[in-house]
């Protein structure tokens, strides 16, 4: 016998479909909801057991946190992220651009040296860049930290913006230049436009490995300079770890994160996809 | 050689890694001419346009455009109004704006204040009949919208050096298609400035063109006006561009029997050829004798009629579709291993499968066969019959 699908089927189906997911998000974010928690519960319940449910909020996390500093390293971990951002996007674009529309000789092996930067074991190249930094009196410097990540994020940055520029008809820029428009007023009145997502989208992935760095800032940085991800094990103290404070630490740090991502996911998706389709 | 202000390309070569892709073209269009460029597709038609416009670099031969030669200039510094086969359009750019932006070059001497660019604009894309589309976005537009928001874009450049479209009207309906040809070609006629206009369409290329450029296989295989090129075709491939449905192509093997000539065809089937046809045949072969001689039919297929079998010697075949147009009917046949198809104003009724005569009554070209040049377009009137009519201009 054939089954229609009637509109309680429907209905039945939806509702199971919402409960799975409900399901799958609750257990992804329960380390997170269980973070919120420890940020305003009383160190002296922390662990107990069984786990104490109700409590009163306390802000002495909070308060142990802004003592220690950490807003500072806060506004390093976001200038730094920032900036080396910005300056990678301002020396990307165009050698992404130049990378995809250019014939020079040697180009694919200055490609292949670019992507190296980015393959090889971060550990294998901050010794190099520790002995380099001491010699040139960068080490515990903004402006080094800066150079360091801008590095890493380049090479990055270069090699996804490269295939955006690629999936740019160049029969665009050939119609532009046929008008009359010199190079740069192309790049600025054609390119750049076309390119928004994808310097979006990019940009924002690497504003993201900045912010999550730990082992270039703790090697280079770590007393003047220090970021986030550097002053979380700080709380590891000799008088035991400080879990509340952590949460209250680790909870900022993921901010910037799901702000982003939330805000530009309508960027990076269309961004990502952005040449699967043409037209 | 050619020598006028318009452009004139001499010995034009163009080769992509072990693709020649043009092959000596020379070829002229004088200020206010259009000629038209057909061919099949990669025959070298849009490189050849690259090539004058400065996209491409020709690996030889020589641009000159407005009496001067224009390889060292920037594709910018020519003037050229482009419309590519892919359009082009800016994608982030209105209809409005995409047409606007080659009259906003900074520097350009065409003096248009903002309201003049906007009437100029608006009367363009009023024309095309994309008047009400000027603020939409090229991706809200249909692939025929598109077509006419990229040929608004080549059009408005009034002053250009030359204007060169790469497939006009190619995906535009049929009625719309055949307006705008026409408004087309006058707008360009009415320019001071050479046009080249590109099509894979031979027809089109016959009505648009007051000179038609034939490109195979990177060469110009002829290059004439409409009416030669319609009735001299220089080659097979020439012949196999041009009309709807192009010429009938036979291969027949003459044969001279005591003075008489004729032309086997594979079945057995054998033309003979009236005297003059052989003296023609004779004199642009340039051979003493014509046996044994393998040459190619041409036979336009408004040129064959179909009778009816009981008039004798005619050659017979069979019926295999009939498509009726109404002014006309297309009927193919089947002739020995060949397929003809006749365009027929009387059709006199003729069913799949039943077997009619045909008879060819107008000029009939032969081809060599091994290369498929032409030798010579005679006429021929089909076997046993000795009616002669005046044979079209050689």
């Amino acid at each position: 016998m054939q089954r229609t699908l009637t509109a309680r089927d429907a209905f039945r189906r939806k509702t199971l479909w919402t409960a799975l997911v409900v399901a799958a998000a609750a257990f992804i974010l329960f380390p997170v909801i269980w973070m919120i928690g420890m940020m305003v519960k009383p160190t002296d319940i922390m662990f107990a057991r069984p786990t104490e449910w109700l409590f009163v909020p306390t802000l002495e996390h909070f308060n142990y946190v802004f003592e220690q500093k950490f807003h500072h390293y806060l506004l390093t971990s976001v200038l730094l992220g920032l900036i080396s951002t910005l300056l990678v996007v301002i020396i990307g674009t165009p050698a992404a651009y130049s990378f995809a529309r250019f014939e020079m000789r040697g180009k694919d092996d200055l490609f292949l040296f670019v992507l190296a930067s980015r393959m090889a074991p971060p550990v294998c190249l901050v010794i190099p860049y520790y002995l380099i930094f001491a010699r040139i009196d960068l080490l515990d410097t903004f402006i080094g930290l800066t150079l360091a990540y801008m590095t890493f994020n380049l090479s990055f940055y270069i090699w996804v913006l490269r295939s955006f520029c690629r999936d740019l008809p160049a029969e665009l820029e050939d119609a532009a230049r046929l008008e009359g428009w010199s190079r740069v007023q192309i790049f600025r009145r054609i390119v750049l436009p076309l390119l928004r997502n994808g310097i979006v989208a990019t940009s924002v992935l690497c504003f993201i490995f900045a912010w999550n760095e730990f082992l270039f800032a703790f090697m280079l940085g770590g007393k003047a300079v220090k970021t986030l991800p550097v002053a979380i094990p700080t709380l590891i103290t000799t008088q035991g770890v400080r879990w509340g404070e952590m949460a209250v630490v680790g909870m900022v740090a993921l901010a910037p994160v799901l702000i982003a991502v939330f805000f530009l996911q309508r960027h990076i998706v269309r961004g990502l996809t952005m040449g699967a389709v043409k037209g | 050689m050619t020598d006028h202000n318009g452009l004139i390309l001499n010995e034009l070569s163009k080769t992509f890694g072990d693709n020649q892709a043009l092959n000596g073209i020379d070829l002229d269009v004088a200020p206010g001419e259009v000629v038209a460029v057909t061919g099949p597709s990669g025959a070298g038609k849009s490189t050849l346009c690259k090539c004058i416009a400065g996209l491409e670099r020709p690996d030889s031969g020589s641009v000159f455009l407005g009496g001067r030669e224009i390889a060292g200039d920037l594709p910018g510094g020519r003037g050229v109004a482009f419309l590519f086969e892919s359009y082009a359009l800016y994608p982030h750019k209105t209809v409005f704006e995409n047409a606007a932006s080659p009259l906003r070059v900074p520097g350009r001497s065409s003096s248009l204040s903002g309201a003049e660019l906007a009437d100029r604009i608006g009367r363009e894309l009023d024309k095309l009949a994309i008047g009400h589309l000027a603020d939409r976005l090229p991706s809200e537009l249909s692939g025929g919208q598109k077509q006419r928001a990229a040929l608004a874009r080549a059009l408005v450049q009034d002053n250009a050096a030359i204007t060169m479209l790469d497939e006009p009207i190619s995906h535009l309906d049929a009625k719309l298609r055949h307006r705008l040809r026409g408004e087309i070609k006058r707008e360009l006629m009415a320019r001071d400035a050479p046009a080249i206009w590109v099509t894979p369409d031979g027809l089109e290329a016959l009505s648009v063109g007051d000179r038609v450029a034939v490109l195979i296989g990177g060469k110009i295989a002829q290059f004439g006006t409409p009416r030669e090129i319609w009735e001299n075709p220089a080659s097979v491939e020439v012949a196999r561009l041009i009309g709807d449905p192009p010429m009938n192509l036979l291969s027949a093997r003459l044969q001279d029997r005591d003075g008489t000539v004729t032309a086997e065809l594979d079945d057995g089937m054998h033309l003979i050829l009236p005297p003059d046809s052989v003296e023609r045949l004779v004199a642009a072969s340039g051979k003493q004798s014509l046996q044994d001689g393998a040459v190619t039919i041409g036979v336009k297929p408004r040129d064959i009629r179909i009778i009816r079998l009981e008039d004798v010697g005619v050659m017979t075949s069979e019926v295999v579709s009939l498509e009726p147009f109404g002014k006309h009917s297309l009927v193919t046949l089947s002739l020995g291993k060949s397929f003809v198809r006749v365009k027929a104003r009387d059709d006199m009724g003729v069913r799949p499968g039943e077997r009619v005569g045909l008879r060819f009554t107008g000029p009939v070209t032969f081809f060599k066969a091994k290369t498929g040049s032409r030798i010579v377009t005679g006429w021929e009137e089909q076997g046993g019959e000795t009616e002669r009519r005046a044979v079209p201009a050689l």
